[in-house]
């Protein structure tokens, strides 16, 4: 299987097919992305189709010296960034039923199982409440499992700056959990 | 380097209620059904672009890029095999004109090939398409040895 560097090179070369092939191995990750800063479904779907778009006319401005994931989440993050810009303040996560994603504790009883499904619903309302200059470090840190150094450059900030941003998030988030 | 506060009493991911932050970045999400074909589609259409419009006898023909290049490259792949030392690489269209990156064997005078070829290839267009094609460019990018 390519390798996604090869296959953006490809791409910037005129091989559609090369783009398709990243288009469906990278979809999930941008959609999740996409949902978990929006908190909207709808608006998630939106956000994925206008940012391969983008990912597409800026092929030949892809900067080698970035991995192809972190190129696409700094595509899709400013996909959803620009779309809260022009919407409303505060999201609300909808899209996650417990029926749909049980995360279920391997060792639990069936209700022990729901009560920790919902506890993690709650923990994903709470990083939607979260500002977003908060909340989208923290997806991309917390959710997303990125490193530092690469949310730092999604985000084009520095890593200190991160850290204090992440820290501010995390000690916002774990206040919100504190008072349910 | 430490996080702020990282360690420390005020660290939130040494606070057991962060165990559900982690049971969240487990959580799958689905991938909403037909959205990756819905983009492709999108990815479809957009590479169409608007439709050329070529003059011909009697008024003009209209084409998409990508029937065109497709159509380019079919031809032009086709009359390289004419050419002597010639094979197309790819085609592509760029500022409403056609770009033929080719590769010459070692020995064979570039300039003289990606003559001939362009000539081909604009006769061949022509022939087919009963229009102007696009201005055709031919571009020897390689040299593989004989």
């Amino acid at each position: 299987m390519a390798d996604s560097e090869a296959l953006v090179a490809a791409a910037a070369a005129g091989d559609h097919a090369a783009f398709d092939t990243l288009v469906r191995r990278h979809t999930p990750m941008m959609y999740r992305v996409a949902l978990r800063i929006t908190g909207s479904p709808a608006e998630a779907e939106d956000v994925v189709q206008e940012a391969w778009l983008a990912a597409w006319r800026s092929l030949a401005t892809f900067r080698r010296e970035s991995a192809v994931s972190t190129w696409l989440y700094r595509v899709v993050t400013n996909g959803a960034l620009g779309l809260l810009r022009h919407h409303r303040p505060t999201v609300s996560i909808e899209s996650v039923s417990i029926a749909e994603a049980p995360d279920l504790v391997a060792d639990g009883t069936p209700e022990r199982q729901v009560v920790h499904a919902e506890q993690v619903d709650a923990v994903l309302r709470a990083i939607a409440r979260l500002d977003v200059a908060q909340r989208v470090p923290l997806v991309l840190r917390e959710l997303e499992g990125l490193s530092y150094e690469e949310v730092a450059e999604v985000l084009e900030v520095g890593v200190p700056a991160l850290r204090s941003r992440l820290h501010r998030a995390r000690v916002a988030l774990l206040g919100q959990l504190r008072e349910r | 380097m430490t996080d702020e506060g990282a360690g420390g009493p005020e660290d939130p991911e040494r606070d057991p209620r962060w165990d559900l932050v982690r049971a969240a970045a487990r959580r799958h999400v689905p991938t909403p059904p037909g959205l990756v074909d819905r983009v492709l589609r999108s990815l479809a259409v957009a590479r169409q672009g608007p439709p050329l419009r070529l003059p011909c006898d009697g008024g003009v023909l209209t084409v998409s890029e990508a029937a065109l290049v497709h159509l380019a490259r079919t031809v032009a792949t086709d009359q390289a095999e004419d050419v002597d030392g010639v094979t197309v690489s790819a085609v592509a269209l760029a500022d409403g004109e056609l770009q033929v990156l080719a590769t010459i064997r070692f020995g064979v005078i570039a300039d003289e090939a990606a003559r001939v070829l362009r000539h081909c290839l604009t006769a061949e267009l022509t022939r087919l398409l009963r229009a102007r094609p696009p201005r055709v460019n031919v571009h020897v990018v390689d040299v593989r040895p004989g």
